[in-house]
């Protein structure tokens, strides 16, 4: 093994504080996660531990993660090195960019396991291994490949809610071995593949490039007799386009953007949304704790996706071609409220469930329904804003990271907690009781994300400089 | 409308930009009458694409002002009948050709556009892939595709960064066709003599982000001992500037 290989194949890629912080973290979640070692099951963690798992064993299979540089195509791939030294490197990297978030998140809940603790051990590290693999194992498979084993693995991973046994999130609803078998069994199939995909990564890579390149497009879209703004909304309203740097440490393997049609998106949110509802009103046998809980938890998630899927909006963005067509703040207003009022109508299924669930009685479906279609919007704008001027990357091709992961990138991510604080607190009123000073806080909340929001759209000079922002850090 | 349709004078007054520490422009200032046809000129990293940049309002000057015609770059009057191409132009990944063009055409509010689209879909030989995504084109085409962007609302002011980089020569032919076409007033970055002879009558010599020299080709012509090449006269101009 080379080890100074090894060494520039991870300094590549992370910046050595960013390197810094992850240790630190780490030895921060592993030190609290045996500190706390309190007896008594923690039954947030009932929701909190498979939905985390989910979350995460589903990222790196969406996002095509896989570490790789564009300048590795063109000078790592053609040196004299071992392919498995390769393969070996490209690995630690992967796991240093999406299986270690698994310790991140959920060290913290070893304290609901000290009775099992041998058993779950096992399952993290078989998880580890699971999440470093499911991205390499993947990323060169076509969109609709990832999107089932993806939607699979999510039913899988959370069938423990209705309690399935034999799922590596099991771990949290008392079935350890089951949960230890089960992670095993992945780990087993995942891991080899990763490397066979590992080892032949060049070739790969330039098989996918060239097949995704490739091709012509089926229907052309047609702007013919479209006014300005019609155009402008036939793009960024009614396609939604995810676009993000997406790992575990707001970097990510790829930048990589997807694009459906907001109406295929509605259905799947309708169907979603059905879904909620009938768990929520009917189904949900809930042992520890109450609904609220499981609601409160969720539009953590909803916060945490959208962040890291908005983050790259601007990427794919051409300030020569768009933003000359009219004054360049207007056009970036344009998108961006076009944007958001395109992702407030994708979960307004989602939210109107919830407003329904909050009329018969469950009060925080209000707070979640609410930030569903006003402090999402609104961060998805707040986010762009802060994405541009932190880490700014124009997305001129797929499939490879555009550099070094660093903290800048990480910041992006701070106005989610504002978000959150706000939310924990009107929750927390909520559990005191204290139902009316609750929705005051949610509609607060609301009212200060949309704000902050036009706030930033409407200044002429922030809009001015983000632009110059985007010229400097070579946006075409 | 016919107003609109004359090309304006161009105006840039005393620009300074600094990149950090870097100063890319150093109080340049120069003017383009309505209609002409010039060549911004010099060497690697003398500021010419900054100052394009600048002049089509995706950068702030740190002093200094522009005008295109009356108006300010990013107002909607200079933004209306303006035309730009970077070097590097990447157009939108996630369209087609003809996606990319109908866009563009329908943002600039073309009449026709999809007529507008045929036409320069002939005129600069991309109809066989009108329906091919822009990551599959080869470099060349995918610059003949920028070319037609910028160009496709028939501007009256137009910038263009290298705008023979990657055609082969009968291409280069054409596209200076279509632009000798238009009746616009253009300025041409290039560090290649050949590019500004053949598209343009007068030069605006920079380097290291002033202006050393401007005047009309046959002047610059003048300035050479008998029968010496243009280029050899700018080298030496360029060398002795620095
Ligand atoms: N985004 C940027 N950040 C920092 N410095 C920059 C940036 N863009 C340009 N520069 C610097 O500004 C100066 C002028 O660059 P510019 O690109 O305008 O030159 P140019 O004349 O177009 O050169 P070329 O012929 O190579 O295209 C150079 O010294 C360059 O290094
Ligand atoms: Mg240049």
């Amino acid at each position: 093994m080379q080890y100074k290989l090894l060494k520039f194949v991870i300094l590549s890629r992370f910046s050595k504080q960013l390197l810094a912080l992850m240790l630190v973290l780490l030895l921060y979640a592993l030190f609290v996660s045996f500190k706390t070692g309190s007896a008594g099951a923690e039954p947030i963690y009932y929701y909190y531990g498979p939905a985390f798992i989910t979350f995460f064993l589903v990222l790196p299979i969406l996002s095509g993660g896989i570490a790789v540089l564009k300048s590795d195509r063109d000078f790592l791939f053609t040196l004299p090195v071992k392919r498995s030294d390769l393969a070996i490197s490209l690995f630690v990297v992967q796991l240093l960019s999406f299986g270690l978030i698994i310790i991140y998140v959920l060290a913290y809940s070893f304290s609901s396991l000290t009775s099992e603790i041998g058993y779950a051990l096992t399952d993290f590290v078989a998880l580890v291994l699971t999440v470093t693999s499911l991205g390499p194992m993947t990323y060169s498979l076509k969109a609709r490949w990832r999107a089932l084993i993806a939607f699979i693995i999510l039913l899988w991973s959370l069938s423990v809610y209705l309690g399935f046994p034999l799922s590596p999130a099991a771990i949290y609803t008392g079935h350890p071995m089951y949960a230890d078998l089960s992670s095993i069994i992945l780990a087993l199939i995942t891991v080899p593949l990763a490397f066979r995909a590992l080892l032949r990564v060049d070739l790969d890579m330039m098989k996918t490039f060239s097949r995704y390149s490739s091709g012509q497009v089926k229907h052309v879209r047609r702007f013919q007799g479209m006014s300005p703004i019609r155009a402008i909304f036939a793009e960024n309203y009614f396609v939604v386009e995810v676009a993000g740097r997406m790992n575990s440490m707001g970097g990510g393997g790829s930048y990589r953007s997807g694009r459906f049609k907001l109406y295929k998106g509605m259905v799947a949110t309708s169907i979603l949304s059905a879904l909620y509802y009938y768990l929520f009103v009917y189904r949900l046998s809930i042992p520890l704790h109450t609904a609220e809980t499981a609601i409160f938890i969720l539009s953590i998630y909803v916060i945490i996706i959208l962040m890291f899927l908005t983050m790259g909006i601007l990427g794919n963005e051409r300030l020569w071609l768009g933003f000359m067509t009219r004054s360049p703040t207007r056009y970036l207003r344009e998108i961006l409220i076009a944007k958001a009022l395109s992702i407030a109508t994708l979960f307004s299924p989602l939210a109107i469930a919830n407003f329904i669930i909050a009329i018969r009685g469950n009060e925080q479906a209000l707070n979640f329904g609410l930030l569903l279609v006003t402090v999402l919007p609104s961060l998805l704008v707040i986010v762009v804003y802060v994405s541009a001027f932190l880490s700014p990357f124009q997305i001129k091709e797929e499939f490879t990271m555009p550099g070094q992961f660093n903290l800048r990138q990480m910041a992006t991510l701070l106005p989610a907690l504002p978000a959150w604080v706000m939310l924990a607190a009107s929750f927390g009123a909520l559990e005191q009781g204290l139902t009316s000073v609750a929705s005051e806080i949610t509609v607060f909340t609301s009212i200060i994300f949309v704000v902050a929001a036009l706030f930033l759209l409407s200044s002429e000079s922030l809009g001015r400089k983000l632009i110059n922002n985007l010229v400097a850090a070579g946006f075409v | 409308m016919d107003r609109i349709r004359a090309p304006p004078a161009i105006e840039l007054e005393n620009i300074s930009k600094n990149y950090g520490d870097i100063q890319a422009l150093k109080g340049l200032s120069f003017r383009l009458e309505p209609g002409q046809r010039c060549a911004l000129l010099g060497p690697n990293g003398a500021g010419k694409t900054t100052t394009l940049k600048i002049l089509v309002g995706l950068l702030s000057p740190d002093s200094g002002y522009v005008r295109i015609g009356n108006y300010p770059p990013v107002s909607e009057e200079a933004r209306r009948i303006m035309g730009y191409l970077p070097d590097d132009a990447s157009p939108y990944r996630s369209f087609s050709v003809r996606e990319n063009m109908e866009y563009i055409g329908a943002l600039r509010g073309v009449d026709d556009v999809s007529e507008k689209v045929d036409r320069l879909l002939d005129a600069l030989q991309l109809r066989e892939y009108e329906r091919a995504k822009v990551g599959r084109l080869s470099r060349g085409n995918l610059q003949k595709l920028a070319i037609s962007l910028a160009i496709i609302h028939e501007p009256t002011v137009l910038f263009l960064d290298e705008p023979l980089n990657y055609l082969d020569i009968p291409t280069q032919e054409i596209v200076i066709d279509q632009l000798k076409m238009l009746n616009a007033t253009i300025l041409v970055s290039t560090h290649i003599m050949e590019v500004a002879t053949r598209l343009t009558e007068r030069v605006i010599m920079i380097s290291h982000g002033s202006k050393i020299w401007s005047g009309s080709l046959s002047e610059l012509k003048e300035l050479g001992q008998d029968g010496e090449p243009i280029e050899k006269v700018v080298a030496r101009m360029l060398t002795d500037a620095v």
